[in-house]
């Protein structure tokens, strides 16, 4: 069992993400996100504006020009 | 050089935020003070059925250890509400203060929760408050709680409001100077939301000014925003604007108890003005600093015990109410009405961009924006909003695990969708989760991270383990 992830040595708030018998595999991206999740929990800050984070995930995810998005066949529309 | 600073004169300060680490590290003299938002670093966890806020000691220590001396500003419970925060915010908020020993402690003048049929609900985003005699008087006897939380002296902000003015409500200066008068309480000079305020229709900054005690003001705040809808935002976005720099410029040498000058940027806005832009705002607000008064400023005024009544306070509920139901509706309001709504929708989908990061992206690359929204928009319509994002973020895990047609139309959103759903578990009520996967999730989850669907993968049994 290999822990990927660890926040701080000090800290009791860790997630750990544990992958049993996958102890070589390269797994960045598994650590990335269980690295992220205790610092996307906390409480909005101040501000009284209009939150871009929603938008800006939208426009990194989908091209709004070319709309290039995978159809999937059978699909139902949402 | 500039000028030293020591006692409760801080100087030049910004708000914390990981972000922009490098620039307090510099040192006091690029900036002088660290504005903690304290909430920032509180989650909200559940354990044996009973929610309570847990702070995140580690981020904390980090902020106590900078070199600039300390402010603590609220963001969760402010101070013009009549529902009280349901949770034990009290022993964070003064481990917080103790920790960091500011001066003094601000928090907002809005209001955030309801209470209702099915409980206490937030509101999603910092509300204002009517400006009513009714409302001074619960403003007040909120603040003299918070200050005997806190210990130290309290100060509101100047907020900024969408709605258009109404006659049978103080105007802004006069409500502001009520305030500060029944509870002895210190100002937050907010220059920003007042120049937007003046921009969107409401009262002159010059008007405003002329009515508060000046000498009530210990800290301004400035920041930069946006234009949406044909408002100006107070949305913490960037420089800020030359003619807001100007204006505090102009105000500055008129604040005989000015104590700390501050920065106020989002830290999703860092990356466009660049460290740089950062540093030359600093080195202007410095510039602006020493156009303060020079005599030392007076001690904080006494505190005044104040108490609302039941009616009084009861009033405040019902506009509370009345404004929390108009942004909850569809029908027609007036524009600056229909502007929260729009804040709060962004915000919740914000929040859940934030907490469900990659479920998010699994749906947006494959069943595009508009499909995606539309999915988001029934459940933020079926649901109140939720006060911090691993919250909200696990309703709308928990809503889309409701829908099987939707997980099974997007490829491998099924392991996705279990994986953060783990992660959120193990935060917010410390449960252990085994996520089962078909194929490879690092190969999923470097899809996603490039903002494109994962395709066709080679089928491989994973199984992961995720734990607090």
């Amino acid at each position: 069992m290999t822990e990927i992830e660890q926040r701080s040595p000090r800290s009791p708030d860790t997630v750990r993400v544990y992958l049993p018998h996958h102890a070589a595999h390269d797994l960045d991206a598994v650590a990335k996100i269980s690295r992220q999740v205790l610092d996307r929990l906390g409480c909005p800050g101040c501000t009284s504006g209009f939150d871009i984070r929603f938008i800006e995930l939208r426009d990194f995810a989908v091209d709004p020009d070319s709309l290039d998005v995978r159809e999937i066949p059978g699909a139902p529309r949402y | 050089m500039h000028r030293d600073t020591d006692g409760s004169v801080l100087g030049v300060g910004m708000v914390y935020c990981p972000a922009l680490g490098p620039v307090f590290e510099a040192g006091p003299d690029v900036v002088a003070v660290a504005e903690l938002e304290p909430q920032t670093l509180w989650r909200t966890v559940c354990s044996e059925g009973k929610w309570r806020y847990r702070v995140d000691g580690w981020a904390l220590d980090a902020v106590a250890v900078l070199p600039q001396r300390k402010l603590v500003h609220g963001v969760g419970q402010p101070l013009a509400g009549s529902i009280d925060d349901p949770l034990d915010y009290r022993t964070p908020l003064r481990g917080v203060v103790d920790l960091l020993d500011p001066p003094w402690v601000s928090e907002h003048l809005s209001f955030v929760r309801t209470a209702g049929a099915s409980g206490i609900e937030h509101a999603g985003f910092l509300l204002p408050p009517a400006q009513t005699p009714e409302q001074v008087a619960v403003a007040a006897e909120n603040i003299d709680d918070y200050r005997r939380v806190v210990g130290r002296p309290v100060a509101f902000e100047t907020g900024v409001d969408y709605r258009a003015p109404r006659e049978d409500e103080l105007d802004d200066g006069v409500f502001f100077r009520d305030v500060a008068a029944r509870s002895g309480s210190g100002i937050v000079l907010d220059l920003h939301n007042l120049w937007c305020n003046e921009v969107n229709g409401r009262g002159a900054v010059r008007d405003v000014l002329s009515r508060i005690p000046l000498d009530r003001v210990w800290e301004v705040h400035v920041a930069g925003g946006d234009d949406l809808d044909g408002y100006r935002l107070d949305a913490h976005s960037g420089a800020v604007p030359g003619e807001l720099l100007d204006l505090t410029a102009d105000v500055v040498p008129r604040l005989p108890n000015l104590r700390a000058l501050t920065f106020e940027i989002m830290p999703s806005h860092v990356p466009h003005l660049g460290l740089d832009g950062v540093h030359a705002q600093l080195e202007r607000l410095w510039q602006i600093w020493d156009l303060r008064p020079d005599a030392a400023p007076e001690p904080f005024p006494t505190a005044i015990a104040t108490r609302a009544s039941a009616a009084e306070r009861a009033t405040v509920h019902r506009a509370e109410r009345n404004l929390v139901a108009a942004l909850r509706g569809s029908e027609l309001a007036e524009p600056g009405v229909l502007l929260y709504r729009r804040l709060v929708d962004e915000q919740r989908r914000a929040h859940l961009a934030q907490a469900l990061r990659y479920t998010t992206t699994a749906l947006l690359t494959t069943l595009g924006a508009a499909a995606t929204e539309a999915v988001i928009a029934e459940h933020l319509s079926a649901h109140p909003p939720e006060m911090t994002p691993g919250v909200e973020g696990y309703r709308f895990a928990t809503y889309l695990a409701s829908r099987p047609g939707l997980i099974d139309a997007v490829p491998h959103l099924r392991q996705v969708l279990e994986f953060e759903t783990a992660l959120l578990r193990a935060a917010l009520f410390g449960t252990s989760t085994v996520v089962e996967w078909d194929v490879d999730p690092a190969g999923v989850l470097d899809a996603l991270d490039e903002g494109r669907a994962p395709g066709v993968l080679e089928p491989q049994s994973y199984s992961v383990s995720v734990e607090i």
